[in-house]
């Protein structure tokens, strides 16, 4: 097992550059999530620290061992591709020894993880079975299987569960969890799903234009988001803009837009807040910090909007709504139960203790 | 029933052509090589015999024997090492450009090509061979390319063959070779093997289907090798082969008889290749 650093880390294909200055750390043991859009640098990233690409500039350090120039095959590192990468012409058995025998482990030796690991990932019936005999999810295991058996000190993961059905995705993302919480090694791993980076990862670094955006526990980057691409990557529907403008009466800050003028609680106020008084912010609330009146019990002064409503999509467990507040669009996740239909007039309240605000130009966090 | 009857109406025109070109006289051939050098007596085996023991014919076995175990080897060997490599490099397409371009030149004139380049002039003279200029320059003493026997004139013919027929096997085996996932090899990168590991454990398994396909078809083409040999020395100095000699025993001494027998025997030696072949496509047909 082994810590994994990347230090000022740059790749260049020609003129584009793929990352920009990257900086990470993975610490032993650690499961990190590398997550955003696609060409956002997440996958180089991963292929840099396998040695599958060159690194431009910096530095890449695995166990405290700079591993620029060293090749894949000896920086004990596993990798789990995205389409599984088997050894068609090998059976179940030859794809998770294959790595073994290279490495001149003797046979037993071999024989016994191949069995352990396939008992663990459930595939021990299988052995004898060539890859294309498999469902997908059971190759998806298979290329665990030939991670796991190496016993190496970092795994990585480049979307492993992107080729997989939405139910058998779930289950795998579980069984990953499952599987790092037993054998602890250090992994990193790729996604461009939010729900993968969030549910996985000890620590998730949300990429984009090859630059980290932020990189913390996945309750921090929800709950404090770094800034406007980082507030509309995590959170399913994304994070409601509004333009607003940032106004004191009264000494209180209120941030006032076309059909809006909210109260800011006092306990965010801080003086980088009050620099932005009469200038231009940007308002952001999750659509699961908004409520209707009609299910709000304590009077909401200051943090009520009206809104028409354009959409509704019940989804059984939440219903989401599509409103249209003075021109803009507000997305809201409501109480499924309640009694909403397309064009009713409804008042949105938001949980003014949850708000976010931004720079426009910036795009930086405020609040 | 109707349909059974109908179908019968479709496959006439098919049927008709392949009795015609090809089952008709394949059968007269197989009836013609027991009878005399004019048709017209029975002669039992006697052709066979024929076939199988003069001397000419003997080199000639000898001879497409080498032909089948050389021209196949550095063709198929030479297409996978070319495409291989050529995937690593930026100029690819022009240098497989250069390799297929003798693909597009008849074997008359890549013949004629080679001669000038095998040209043998005596010591005294001045060399207007290519390659035996090469050699004087050097400071050696011309070869006699296509005069030295067996060896060396039967692979200067075997080598005019590869350079028509590597392009074909290197753009075959390179389209294969590019079908190969590319996280695959990356895993077995990973996995611990140096490229050479990678090269014959992953790729070559991988490219099976492939290089049997490339290395049958081959061993049909050059079974029947004719040109070449016909253009550049026609068979003289031991580089004889079956074709050629089933040529001369048609159109140069009118021996019939011999010329089916021949042809029989040579039919008979590209069956089994091509059998496999067709079951290797169906094979693959299964697959899909």
């Amino acid at each position: 097992m082994a810590e994994v650093k990347l230090k000022e880390v740059t790749k260049k294909f020609g003129d584009f550059t793929a990352v920009n200055r990257m900086n990470l750390e993975a610490r032993d043991g650690e499961f990190v999530v590398l997550v955003g859009p696609s060409g956002c640098g997440k996958t180089t990233t991963l292929r840099m620290i396998a040695g599958l690409e060159e690194v431009t500039e910096g530095e890449i350090y695995i166990g405290g061992r700079l591993v620029n120039d060293v090749p894949p095959k000896d920086r004990d590192i596993a990798m789990v591709f995205q389409n599984y990468a088997l050894y068609p012409h090998m059976d179940v058995y030859n794809n998770m020894a294959f790595g073994l025998k290279l490495r001149k482990v003797p046979k037993k030796e071999i024989d016994r993880r191949v069995r352990e690991a396939a008992e663990l990932l459930g595939i021990a019936d299988k052995l004898k079975a060539k890859p294309r005999e498999l469902s997908g999810g059971q190759r998806q295991r298979v290329a665990v299987g030939r991670a796991i058996v190496r016993n190496p000190k970092v795994f990585l993961f480049d979307e492993p569960l992107s080729n997989l059905d939405a139910k058998l995705r779930v289950r795998m993302r579980a069984e990953l969890a499952e599987l790092h919480q037993r054998l602890k090694t250090t992994s990193i791993y790729v996604t461009h799903d939010q729900v993968e980076a969030m549910t996985l990862g000890y620590r998730v670094a949300v990429m984009k234009d090859g630059v980290v955006q932020q990189y913390e526990a996945p309750q921090t980057i929800y709950d404090h988001p770094a800034n406007m691409f980082v507030a509309g990557f995590i959170g399913s529907p994304p994070m409601n803009f509004l333009q607003a403008r940032l106004v004191e009466e009264d000494g209180k800050l209120h941030v006032q837009g076309k059909g809006f003028k909210l109260l800011i609680p006092e306990d965010k106020v801080t003086d980088e807040v009050r620099s932005y008084v009469g200038r231009e912010v940007v308002f952001g609330i999750r659509p699961e910090d908004l409520r209707t009146l009609e299910t709000v019990t304590e009077e909401q002064e200051g943090a009520s909007f009206p809104g028409k409503v354009r959409v509704r999509e019940p989804l059984g467990d939440e219903l989401i709504v599509y409103a249209d507040c003075a021109g803009d669009e507000v997305i809201a996740k409501l109480d499924p139960h309640l009694h909403i239909d397309p064009g009713q007039e409804i008042t949105l309240v938001a949980a003014m203790e949850r708000m976010h605000l931004f720079d426009p130009e910036t795009e930086q966090a405020i609040i | 029933m109707r349909k059974t009857r109908v179908h019968w109406l479709y496959l006439a025109p098919a049927l008709f052509f392949l009795t015609m070109y090809l089952i008709y006289p394949s059968i007269r051939t197989i009836i013609l090589s027991f009878y005399g050098p004019r048709s017209q007596n029975f002669v039992g085996f006697h052709n066979y015999i024929t076939a199988f023991t003069s001397p000419s014919m003997l080199v000639a076995f000898r001879n497409n024997l080498l032909w089948v175990l050389v021209f196949t080897f550095f063709n198929v060997g030479l297409g996978l090492v070319l495409a291989v490599l050529l995937d690593r490099v930026r100029y690819e397409v022009l240098v497989k450009s250069i390799v297929f371009l003798p693909m597009a030149i008849s074997y008359v004139a890549a013949g004629v090509i080679w001669k000038f380049m095998y040209a043998y002039r005596p010591t005294y003279a001045a060399q207007i061979g290519l390659l035996n200029a090469i050699v004087v320059a050097l400071g050696g003493k011309p070869i006699g390319w296509l005069i030295e026997r067996p060896w060396i004139n039967n692979l200067a013919l075997i080598a005019v063959g590869v350079w028509v027929w590597t392009g074909f096997c290197t753009v075959v085996i390179s389209a294969a070779y590019k079908g190969i996932p590319k996280e695959m090899l990356e895993a077995a990168r990973i996995d611990g093997a140096n490229e050479w590991q990678v090269f014959w454990r992953i790729t070559i398994p991988y490219l099976k289907s492939t290089l049997a396909m490339v290395t049958t078809t081959m061993i049909v083409f050059v079974l029947k090798v004719f040109d070449i040999v016909y253009i550049m020395t026609n068979g003289a100095y031991d580089t004889e082969v079956i074709a050629n000699r089933m040529y001369k025993e048609m159109f140069l001494y009118q021996n019939y008889g011999l010329a089916s027998a021949i042809a029989v025997v040579l039919f008979v030696l590209i069956v089994p290749f091509s059998l496999i072949n067709i079951r290797r496509f169906r094979a693959q047909e299964a697959v899909r």
